[in-house]
């Protein structure tokens, strides 16, 4: 079959890959039919993420067809259609039965990688570092999907694949970002990062019903449609984003901050950031928590930060004085998806919202590779892309 | 005086990314360059004085540093990198200037000369990337796709506020409620109180 591979930095291959086979009872084998690039997948191209090996197949937004399944699967049969969580859960282990599907105890191959790196191992992901499993991704013709009667998502007749492929992630991570604010009627909630987790973000607070919800980006395009999403946004490059918060919220602060950005900030102006990027070239900081700090420091006291971007490891200068005088909330965490998969399919089907608003290029999957680039360089206005083997 | 509307934080300001176009590479890489130069002349300003052949004025070379890291940095978190290229180019001037003095104070003219020219060649490939550098990128800061009818709601984004106030409460329950827990909190209590034992 045909996948994408990474085979280092900047290099991602359309190439020709062993099919898939059942290797478990519980297994099944899907033929996928669309998937996307998630900015995740950025930070292992860019080569930020540790773990990688070259000739992995890459990819965890993907949906298809079941083509094949083990003989303990009693959930899924051969034509049934489904959405696939990026997230590995068996469904049985404690933190499962708790809904706590992202942090599966059973499901990471290899989990003393994890426990590591994290001090304890977490769910095991499709396409990712080996950190998390190294489990073969979904921006491929087939794919092996483990523990198969568990995590899956059926689509009922009627809805397109572009509908709901983004029930498998960007989806019930913007709004898992919101949900976990508590977000009251009086809230105003500030989304950093107007990418496609943060459009669904805004969209996720605007139906929780947040009094204000407010973007803060500097691409022009994702400012658009974050406005068009209902947010008043903010333009780093062109105007002060504290004095802009303070304007919007009376001098208070915003109640609740979404973090939609993660380890990549493109943020360089201040002096944190530059000291950030010289440490991560040098290999003595990870991550660039600019947009951290800022929240942090922005917050209303009481108030709760929320961060669905994703850090792969040690990240320098956190306030964590402004966290504990103020009394903030830290929700942070991959994606439970399962937890939210049930009533957003829901509310799709009831035309509450239609994701596919977020794709911007619709490319065959030989395509990936230099799409890649183009997500990354946020070039011709690219938000989201959608690739079909 | 209303302060709130005047304050601002350093963290509140924040610009694009590192530069782009066919230059990039030796832009950074001259960026790479000046921060280790920077360094030598801060940490070591005699060594780096007697080997270039220049007047023995630690002050001067540390201040020569210094403005080699700040070139430096200017050039690695720019995206229009050009001005402090041509920054350089007038540093590098400084230097030339300052080194040829050496040809007076030190008497090792051979030295000084050998710098004289590879502080011309720097000068050189400065200007060089300097007038290739990429036009800053804000002049040209515009939509380049309208994705301002993208909202995914059905109805305008003010109708759709709040529609899903009580989702907490369609939340996906767990599968069932924990005994593995209390197993698990069972089997600790346990292997507790046979350590204490």
């Amino acid at each position: 079959m045909k996948a994408l591979c990474w085979h280092g930095k900047h290099d991602i291959r359309y190439e020709t890959v062993p099919d898939p086979v059942i290797e478990h009872p519980r297994d099944a084998i899907i033929k996928t039919t669309c998937c996307a690039i998630c900015g995740s997948d950025l930070h292992f191209f860019d080569g930020f993420m540790p773990g990688m090996k070259s000739g992995d197949i890459v990819g965890h937004e993907f949906m298809g067809e079941v083509v094949e399944v083990g003989s303990e699967n009693k959930k899924l049969k051969v034509g049934d259609r489904v959405v696939v969580p990026f997230t590995i859960c068996c469904g049985e282990c404690e933190q499962c039965r708790r809904g706590n599907w992202s942090v599966c105890e059973r499901s990471n191959r290899k989990k003393s990688l994890g426990d590591l790196m994290f001090g304890h191992s977490t769910a095991g992901l499709f396409g990712y570092t080996h950190i998390t499993g190294g489990y073969s991704g979904g921006q491929a013709e087939y794919v092996r999907v483990p523990y198969a009667d568990v995590a899956p998502v059926k689509i009922p007749e009627g809805l397109t694949d572009e509908q709901v492929l983004f029930l498998g992630d960007i989806f019930p991570t913007g709004w898992q970002a919101a949900a976990q604010c508590d977000i009251e009627p009086t809230d105003t909630v500030c989304v950093w990062g107007a990418g496609p987790v943060g459009q669904f973000a805004i969209r996720s607070a605007i139906m929780l019903g947040a009094a204000q919800v407010i973007c803060i980006d500097n691409v022009p395009e994702r400012l658009d449609m974050a406005r068009a999403g209902g947010a008043i946004t903010i333009d780093f490059d062109e105007e002060s984003v504290l004095d802009r918060l303070q304007e919007l919220t009376l001098g208070k602060g915003p109640d609740k901050c979404i973090e939609a950005v993660g380890m990549e900030a493109h943020a360089l102006r201040s002096l944190d950031s530059m000291l950030d990027r010289v440490k991560q070239s040098v290999m003595v900081e990870s991550d660039r928590p600019h947009v951290l700090r800022e929240m942090m420091y922005v917050c209303r006291p009481a108030g709760v930060l929320s961060i669905a971007g994703v850090y792969g490891g040690l990240s320098d200068k956190i306030p964590m004085g402004a966290v504990m005088n103020k009394g903030l909330t830290i929700r942070t965490g991959q994606t439970h998806v399962n937890r939210w998969t049930d009533d957003l399919l829901q509310r799709i089907a009831d035309g509450q919202i239609d994701p596919s608003f977020v794709i911007t290029h619709s490319v065959p999957l030989e395509d990936g590779p230099a799409m890649y680039k183009t997500f990354r360089d946020k070039e011709d206005g690219c938000i989201k892309v959608v690739m079909k083997p | 005086m209303n302060n709130e509307q005047t304050f601002q934080h350093p963290l509140s300001r924040a610009m694009p990314s590192r530069p782009r176009g066919p230059m990039r590479v030796p832009a950074r890489a001259l960026g790479w360059f000046s921060i280790a130069l920077g360094l030598a002349e801060l940490t070591m300003p005699r060594r780096m004085a007697r080997v270039a052949g220049a007047p023995n004025l630690p002050l001067l070379t540390r201040a020569c540093g210094v403005r080699e890291i700040g070139n430096g940095i200017g050039i690695l978190s720019s995206e229009d990198p050009t001005p402090w290229l041509w920054a350089r180019v007038a540093g590098d001037a400084i230097d030339i200037a300052t080194v040829g003095a050496g040809l007076v104070t030190r008497g090792r003219p051979m030295r000084t000369l050998t710098s004289l020219a590879l502080l011309a060649g720097v000068a050189w490939l400065d200007m060089k990337v300097a007038e290739a550098a990429p036009p800053e990128r804000k002049a040209a800061k515009r939509s380049l796709r309208d994705y301002s009818d993208r909202s995914g709601f059905p109805r305008p984004a003010e109708e759709m506020r709040g529609i899903a106030r009580q989702a907490s409460l369609r939340m996906t329950p767990p599968l069932e409620p924990t005994p593995r827990a209390e197993d698990s909190r069972s089997a600790l209590t346990a292997a507790v109180a046979g350590a204490a034992s």
